[in-house]
């Protein structure tokens, strides 16, 4: 028989995504705007009050709220669709452009494994200049047409996961998926879409079914208002084979799968889907260009040299952490690392390891000594957890439940 | 402000000092925010979940006791937001019981590396209610007392709700 409290203490679930930037910023403008407590709906108040002081008139009142409330709810759904960000190229170094993305969440950069040390990460709060990693294959033009294509895709997605929950109850190993692309044609049968799969486009013609939802700007539309040349989502079913032990999603096309949904949106979602199969990242904050650089070089290293340390239940778990270097001796070294633990919540704590023989130090992927390091420096750090070892020690990580295992130079 | 005592932080946000707010929101964050992916398995709503419970401490900060720690008064506001989230929707969507039984059988759910495939399908199996505990007592070290508090349920309620949970998870995983 299993032991499922050991096996439920040794794994903690983690989202794939990590909180947005902007996270601190978004509560507290809400309460700044609200300084006297969560804003009350001014339509059930006026009409509490009606129905208080007239009720012959509550009637009326009634009459006019459902029709308010049906502009509103039309509003609100409209509203997912419009991310209201800026995006602007500077005049003086192609390279960078300047995002206010408010409510988008792009992934601005990309954090291997937790999160930066407190009071290190860079911030988001109004317009931030990033600089575009690979402009020579990406220029300023397109990384605007891509951003904005992004926010698109979050706010469709975010539609569906309101109007449809029950469609994406999570987004891997998918039975119901998005696609992005483009309409070929249709005819009064059939549609006939263009849309990204790994690295390249495919095409499918699909029966036209009377059950197909069509979406534009969060508000159902009729099938016949899609015309060739329309940037869509597609949602497409492909059930899964659960006789199949190691089922893949197909190709999809007419003999898998069915096409249940088109939401149609204003840029071509699927450039920014094909860039990042091919090529990771777009751009970086410019404030951190260099360190971001080196991270996606030490986070490739890592996973490409030493796999198993990131295998799927392989023993014992590796994990990637961000940090500082405190101090370090001939025998010891001190790191600062964020830790967080129910008592003290999430915090920078210093710990200091042994200098082992087997400690490997990298530096752009190159093997180094550890006398390059020096206090101060950021760095990945690769942490082993102790066999047995609980991964979440109700007092954080010591050098007796993890060990240090290697550094990457930031 | 990084390393400013809990109580004082809570005293300054109560003075209305934002940064304070704000050093309290970066310490709980990400523990929040995993705790309500654990209940409703949807990134963008345990975000929204998690903002959420930020929100509603803030204007409930004057009500914090301190006889309880500050984390468990948190995940106590963010167990409830997640777990009438899950039952609002379940109310908004008529459950199909057909389709809900295929789609929960044909995910694998986010949650990434750290989980076997099997354990993972399993927990995502179980009730929100016993999610929350599970995630509460196994992945936040929350104690049994501590979990009964965020759940507002007696002590052994929650033993019994972990009991459960685990047979639940042993049948999947046999």
């Amino acid at each position: 028989m299993k032991d499922v409290a050991s096996m439920l203490s040794q794994h903690t679930p983690k989202p794939k995504r990590e909180l947005t930037p902007a996270f601190t910023q978004t509560v507290l403008s809400e309460i700044q705007q609200h300084p006297n407590g969560p804003p009350k709906p001014a339509r059930i108040k006026l009409f509490l009050y009606f129905l208080k002081t007239a009720p012959g008139i509550a009637l009326i009142a009634i009459i006019l709220a459902l029709s308010g409330i049906g502009t509103y709810a039309a509003v609100i759904q409209t509203r997912d669709n419009t991310n209201g960000a800026t995006i602007e190229i500077s005049p003086d170094d192609p390279t960078v452009i300047t995002l206010d993305l408010k409510n988008c969440r792009v992934p601005l950069f990309h954090r291997p494994e937790g999160p930066t040390p407190l009071g290190r990460e860079p911030t988001y709060n109004g317009p931030t200049k990033f600089k575009i990693i690979q402009p020579d294959i990406m220029p300023a033009t397109k990384v605007k047409a891509t951003i904005l294509a992004w926010c698109e895709q979050q706010s469709v997605r975010a539609f569906y996961g309101k109007t449809h929950p029950l469609w994406f109850p999570e987004d891997t190993s998918p039975s119901y998926d998005q696609h992005f692309g483009e309409i070929i044609s249709t005819t009064p049968d059939s549609i006939t879409i263009k849309y990204a799969w790994g690295r390249d486009y495919e095409t499918a013609t699909y029966p036209r079914q009377a059950a197909l939802v069509v979406y534009k700007d969060g508000r159902a539309v009729a099938q016949d208002t899609l015309r060739a040349g329309d940037n869509a989502v597609f949602i497409i079913h492909q059930p899964k084979d659960t006789t199949a032990p190691n089922w893949k999603p197909s190709t999809p096309n007419a003999s898998n799968s069915t096409l249940v949904s088109i939401a149609q949106t204003e840029y071509n979602v699927a450039e920014y889907s094909l860039f990042e199969a091919t090529n990771r990242r777009v751009f970086a904050p410019l404030n951190i260009y260099n360190e971001y650089r080196a991270l996606e070089v030490a986070d490739t290293f890592y996973r490409k040299t030493y796999p198993a340390w990131f295998d799927s239940g392989a023993a014992p778990y590796h994990s990637m952490q961000r940090g500082d270097i405190k101090a370090i001796t001939s025998t010891t070294i001190t790191i600062t690392l964020p830790v967080y633990t129910p008592q003290k919540g999430e915090r920078n704590v210093d710990i200091t390891y042994p200098i082992s023989n087997s400690l490997t130090i990298y530096d752009n992927g190159k093997r180094v000594e550890i006398s390059s390091l020096k206090a101060g420096d950021r760095a990945l750090f690769i942490i082993a957890l102790a066999p047995g070892a609980p991964y979440n020690p109700p007092d954080g990580p010591s050098p007796t439940n993890t060990s240090l295992i290697s550094i990457a130079k930031l | 402000m990084q390393d400013t005592d809990e109580a004082e932080l809570i005293a300054l946000s109560l003075a209305g000092n934002s940064e304070a707010y704000s050093e309290l929101v970066n310490r709980y964050k990400n523990a929040v925010y995993y705790h309500c992916f654990a209940i409703v398995r949807d990134e963008d709503v345990a975000e929204d979940m998690a903002q959420e419970t930020f929100i509603s401490a803030y204007y409930k900060l004057k009500q914090y006791k301190n006889k309880y720690r500050l984390s468990t008064w948190l995940f106590r506001i963010s167990t409830n937001k997640c777990l009438n989230y899950v039952k609002r929707k379940a109310r908004e969507t008529p459950a199909d019981d057909a389709l809900v039984a295929s789609i929960a059988s044909q995910h694998l759910g986010p949650y990434g590396h750290a989980l076997d495939d099997e354990l993972r399908r399993a927990v995502e199996h179980l009730r929100p209610k016993y999610r929350a505990v599970i995630s509460l007592y196994y992945w936040q070290g929350f104690d049994y007392a501590t979990t009964a508090e965020v759940m507002g349920a007696p002590l052994n309620s929650v033993r019994v709700w972990l009991k459960r949970a685990k047979e639940d998870l042993r049948k999947e995983l046999i």
